[in-house]
């Protein structure tokens, strides 16, 4: 499955038709079997070198990418107040990779995607995945207790995956002893979401910001 | 400390003895993490190490260790002990003697009410400790006297009371108290004036104490898998960055339960007192009834006058945060027709506006 992002002018469009023309697959070369984070990298920046991505060479390439904790070290920072998000790449603005930090306990509110893809991958510890049907629209004033569709373990390298079409979701660390830490690829990036309030359906527009970038803390507001 | 070396002919002028001993003593470090070891003494222990005085951090975490030898006491400049994933059951009694000890991980072993010391609180300069994931049924008493502690971490344990003698810990930032079955939270706990993270979800609690508003300095108060129907209304007046709420019955069972009781003559006989100032003194009433006109509370709305006795109705209101979601308090109101919109007498303050700004981020169930 092909899916052409958008944003693309008059020139892109016409190179897109040109590829086209040349082959449907064009991850069909590429390994599916990262070795390291910088290689799981680079076969990313591959994937996404025109606007065609695959999204299931992107599924596989997250599923099969082992990896390692001296990769992850520049990475993994926790705080004991809140989960803190990693940017590890910014993907020209095509994906953004990165590494959340899970102290024990820690969860998310309940949030969207932003017609994003988001692969999300247990790279430590355990972590629970709590899906939501979106609230019906009932207007400004009902209160109704939103749904849970289902309740997923994550660990051992396994990977998540979510889109709007499929729902919302909160995921959070259920361990009092042990840290989690996830590694995650929206594709495209977003800065805003929508954040939903579990007994009332009510939602909020949330800014989503990084705890730190290619290592270095952000600049706290 | 210097070795001799066996001579050896053309080496005596290159090697420089000072040197040999420095790179014994590089690492300030013991690392034999990771290692399946089901026992390791002092002789392995300090196997490459040249002096014992230099070591500052023993690495022993994920083994499968069930004691800590005795003689640990000799690392006396010791100030990290990271003992977590093992099988320990007991702690040595020689643990008290580390004088510089700050930091002790202990978690994920199976430590239970009998396995520290009986003056573990020797040990006056710790400052972080963490017992997380062992068998405590009951908090370790000895913990109220180190008062230098900054972090405690006893998750996951069978923790079911929490003595009320939080006061002590005075320097105390972190509190993690979560995965335990604690019904409920004592008063000192409002006490602790330097904490800033109180972990307290997955237990059994129903309340807060009024006295948690006395903690200014907290950021991240974590209340998640519980039993909240609702919060004491003075949560308003702290600093909160972080709040978590989810899984909790809050309000919709509370409401159903309310009830009130209708007030006794007595009792309204001494509000319209109150309300329209009448005087009195002991020489006009007997003074059981001064000292009982004297005990009257004020109703929680802003915009009443009105006071109550004995008799009171717990209101919920709804607290609107970031302009999405309702955090439900609990309000002492002088009757259930007691609402912003009727009260006993008009004020023309309005309080509410600036419980909203109290908060700065929410994250709510």
């Amino acid at each position: 499955m092909t899916e052409t992002l958008l944003n693309t002018n008059m020139h892109d469009i016409h190179d897109i038709q040109l590829i086209r023309q040349k082959c449907v697959d064009n991850t069909a070369h590429l390994s599916t079997h990262p070795k390291s984070l910088n290689e799981l990298i680079e076969l990313l920046y591959e994937a996404f070198a025109t606007n065609d991505v695959n999204i299931d060479y992107v599924h596989t390439i997250m599923n099969n990418y082992k990896g390692n904790v001296k990769e992850w070290a520049p990475f993994l920072k926790f705080q004991p107040n809140k989960y803190t998000r990693n940017l590890v790449d910014a993907g020209n603005g095509k994906f953004n990779l990165m590494i959340l930090c899970w102290a024990e306990s820690q969860g998310s509110s309940i949030h969207d995607h932003t017609n994003s893809h988001c692969f999300m991958k247990c790279i430590q510890g355990t972590l629970v995945e709590t899906k939501y049907a979106w609230p019906k629209d009932g207007g400004e004033n009902t209160e109704t207790p939103m749904e849970i569709i289902s309740r997923t373990e994550l660990k051992d390298g396994k990977v998540a995956y979510i889109n709007d079409s499929i729902g919302l979701h909160r995921v959070e660390n259920p361990s009092h002893t042990d840290t989690a830490v996830t590694l995650h690829l929206y594709v495209p990036p977003y800065s805003h979401c929508s954040v939903f309030d579990e007994r009332t359906g009510r939602t909020k527009e949330a800014h989503v910001t990084f705890y730190s970038i290619n290592g270095l803390l952000t600049p706290s507001e | 400390m210097a070795t001799a070396l066996p001579s050896q002919e053309g080496y005596e002028d290159d090697y420089d003895l000072d040197d040999v001993d420095d790179f014994d003593d590089f690492s300030d470090t013991i690392d034999y993490s990771h290692l399946n070891l089901n026992a390791i003494d002092y002789n392995e222990l300090t196997a490459t190490v040249e002096n014992p005085h230099h070591i500052k951090n023993i690495q022993l975490n994920s083994n499968s260790l069930l004691t800590l030898t005795p003689e640990i006491d000799k690392f006396q400049s010791l100030i990290t002990l990271e003992l977590s994933n093992n099988q320990l059951v007991q702690l040595p009694h020689e643990i008290i003697y580390l004088k510089n000890l700050k930091n002790l991980y202990l978690k994920n072993n199976s430590l239970d009410d009998l396995s520290l010391p009986k003056d573990f609180d020797q040990l006056k300069q710790l400052e972080v400790i963490n017992l997380g994931g062992n068998r405590f049924k009951q908090f370790p008493y000895q913990i109220f006297r180190m008062v230098n502690l900054k972090e405690l971490y006893m998750g996951s344990n069978r923790i079911t009371i929490l003595p009320d003698l939080f006061q002590t810990l005075t320097k105390m930032e972190v509190l993690y108290l979560g995965g335990n079955q604690i019904g409920n939270i004592p008063d000192s706990i409002g006490y602790m004036d330097s904490l800033i993270v109180l972990n307290l979800c997955d237990n059994r609690l129903r309340t807060l104490p009024r006295s948690i508003s006395r903690l200014n300095r907290l950021k991240s108060l974590s209340l998640h898998n519980n039993q909240f129907c609702a919060l004491p209304p003075d949560i308003i007046r702290l600093d909160l960055q972080e709040l978590s709420l989810r899984n909790n019955p809050l309000v919709v069972r509370f409401v159903r339960d309310l009830t009130y009781d209708v007030p006794t003559l007595k009792e309204l006989a001494a509000r319209t007192i109150k309300l329209h100032r009448v005087d009195y003194d002991d020489k006009s009433i007997p003074k059981c009834l001064i000292e009982y006109l004297n005990s009257a509370k004020s109703c929680l709305n802003p915009k009443c006058k009105g006071v109550y006795f004995e008799s009171c109705h717990k209101n919920i209101k709804f607290v609107d945060f970031c302009g999405k979601f309702y955090l439900p308090l609990l309000q002492f109101l002088c009757s259930p027709a007691c609402t912003p919109t009727s009260t006993c007498s008009m004020t023309t303050t309005n309080h509410s506006d600036d419980m909203n700004s109290k908060f700065k981020k929410v994250l709510l169930g």
